[in-house]
Parts: C-alpha cells; sequence; structure tokens
C-alpha cells in the first residue's frame, strides 16, 4: 500500500488534511437539580474534512494582520473533522470497545481486509504513514465525523497538531468521503415468487416490503 | 397553535414563581450565575493518555445559583 505523504510542519491556521490529537466532543451536557454533567468523547487522532477554502476564508476573521472582512458572510461555526482508528484496532472489530462499542470483524488477509488496505471499500479509507511519522497504520471509517468548534481547535493546534496530508492525499480523502456521503441507499427489492400465479392465487408479493432496509455498502 | 408549543425552551425555571416576568408572558427564564463548585472526573478507561482507542470521559459537578 502506498504511504501518504506529510507535512510536519503547520501552518497559521487550520487546514484540511490537518492531522490533531486527542481531539474532545461533547457528547452532551444535562442539569438536573443543581448537578450538571459533562459527557465527552476524546478522539486520539482527526483528521479535518472541511474545505480548505472555506477554512482560509474563515482563517481571516481571526488573522491579527491583515484587513478583515466587511462582514461575517464566511465565518465558520465548526471544523468537520473524522476519527482516525488503529487499522489493526479496526481488523479486530475493537478500535471502539472503551466506549462500549463492539464493530464487526474485517480479517486482514481475507478479500475485504485487502480491498480496506487499497482503498476499494467505499466505506473507509486506509492510511499508511511515512516511518518518520509516529502514528500507525490508520483508518477512517466516513460513518464517524463530528464537528468542532472552531474557536476549540484553533486554540488547541499549536500543542494538538500532528502534521498534515500532503495536498494530492487529501483531496484523495476528501473525494472518497463526500462521495461516500453523497451515495444513495436502495433497498432490497425482493424478486417476486417463481411460481406462475393461477387465478385463484392472490397477487403477488409486493417489491418492496414493509421491512426492507437500506443498503449502505 | 397550542400554548405550550409556542414555548418549546419553556425550563424549569419558569415555574419559580420568583422568575421575572415580561409583559403577560411569564416563561422568561432569569439570568443566573452558574457557579462551577466541586467536580468529579470519572477516571477514562484505559490510558488517558497515549490510548489509541477514542474513550469517555464524564465530568460531574454541583452548580450554584447564588
Amino acid at each position: 500500500m502506498t504511504k501518504v505523504q506529510v507535512k510536519t510542519k503547520r501552518i497559521a491556521r487550520v487546514s484540511q488534511g490537518d492531522i490533531f490529537r486527542d481531539i474532545e466532543c461533547i457528547e452532551y451536557v444535562a442539569e438536573k437539580r443543581g448537578i450538571i454533567e459533562v459527557s465527552k468523547l476524546v478522539f486520539p487522532l482527526v483528521v479535518v474534512l472541511t474545505q480548505d477554502c472555506d477554512l482560509e476564508q474563515d482563517a481571516r476573521y481571526r488573522s491579527k494582520s491583515g484587513k478583515k472582512p466587511k462582514n461575517h458572510d464566511k465565518k465558520l461555526f465548526s471544523v468537520l473533522v473524522a476519527p482516525v482508528y488503529n487499522a489493526a484496532q479496526v481488523f479486530l472489530g475493537q478500535h471502539l470497545s472503551d466506549v462500549e462499542m463492539t464493530m464487526t470483524e474485517i480479517p486482514e488477509t481475507a478479500t475485504l481486509g485487502k480491498m480496506l488496505m487499497q482503498n476499494e471499500r467505499p466505506r473507509y479509507h486506509y492510511l499508511n504513514f511515512p516511518d518518520d511519522i509516529p502514528i500507525v497504520p490508520s483508518i477512517v471509517d466516513f460513518k464517524h465525523y463530528l464537528s468542532v468548534s472552531v474557536i476549540y481547535l484553533e486554540k488547541a493546534r499549536p500543542k494538538k497538531f500532528v502534521c498534515r496530508l500532503s495536498t494530492l492525499f487529501r483531496e484523495d480523502l476528501s473525494l472518497r468521503f463526500a462521495g461516500y456521503l453523497a451515495r444513495i441507499g436502495l433497498p432490497d427489492i425482493v424478486a417476486p415468487s417463481k411460481a406462475l400465479p393461477s387465478a385463484t392465487s392472490p397477487a403477488p408479493a409486493a417489491a418492496f416490503p414493509a421491512d426492507r432496509s437500506i443498503d449502505t455498502h | 397553535m397550542s400554548r405550550e408549543r409556542q414555548q418549546p425552551f419553556k425550563s424549569d425555571y419558569a415555574k419559580d414563581s420568583s422568575a421575572p416576568t415580561v409583559g403577560r408572558e411569564e416563561a422568561i427564564p432569569p439570568v443566573v450565575p452558574l457557579t462551577y463548585v466541586k467536580g468529579t472526573e470519572t477516571p477514562a478507561v484505559g490510558k488517558p493518555h497515549g490510548n489509541d482507542k477514542p474513550y469517555r470521559v464524564k465530568i460531574r459537578g454541583k452548580i450554584s445559583r447564588d
């Protein structure tokens, strides 16, 4: 599998393809009788998916130098990120075990695992990092994505930036994510009964049963 | 449309008789400072630092309305 190319020098703003560590996501905040509970998920690694031009325009509002835009038309509330999971744990279906989730095992040496590592499975994106980057082979699951406050990410950026995918590789990730998100879920169409209808037999079953499921790859 | 539907964010504060009222409506919650008094942080499963699996942290604390 081809290794991705990355840059380790961060630029002056959040950029598409940036990889950050230990990013927190607020799951919920609840208050009852004066007791407040905050539940948050901490993701060891995430990659930024928001379009880079949007991030570039948003950064103008936060820049200390340069002319600020006249209005807030291009300002963002949040940045879209996707968790980056340890590939070995994904193959075992154990990458979310600490949040009480058991995932499907994907045999690494079987066809499904090999297809995943070739980025031929639409749901997943395999990332193999260069040797000088302290990240093990990883997988992005396009079913998992979250928004992170721009302000939070800007503050966390100096300490939590790990590296940035080079342009070609970030475009590959972005395009595959967009393609997966834009997929059309089709119902499982049940084939009609093979028996020939007789004059006394009931009408054939509906082609779309009530409990039809949606194919989500 | 019912009165309840017009106030989807009506909170328990509105039931407080000391809450200020505005005009004929009574559902404007008072603005009170919330002070974080004491919180307990649930230890994360596994290693909080250096762990390569996502984990959950819950923080509980009492808030004061003084």
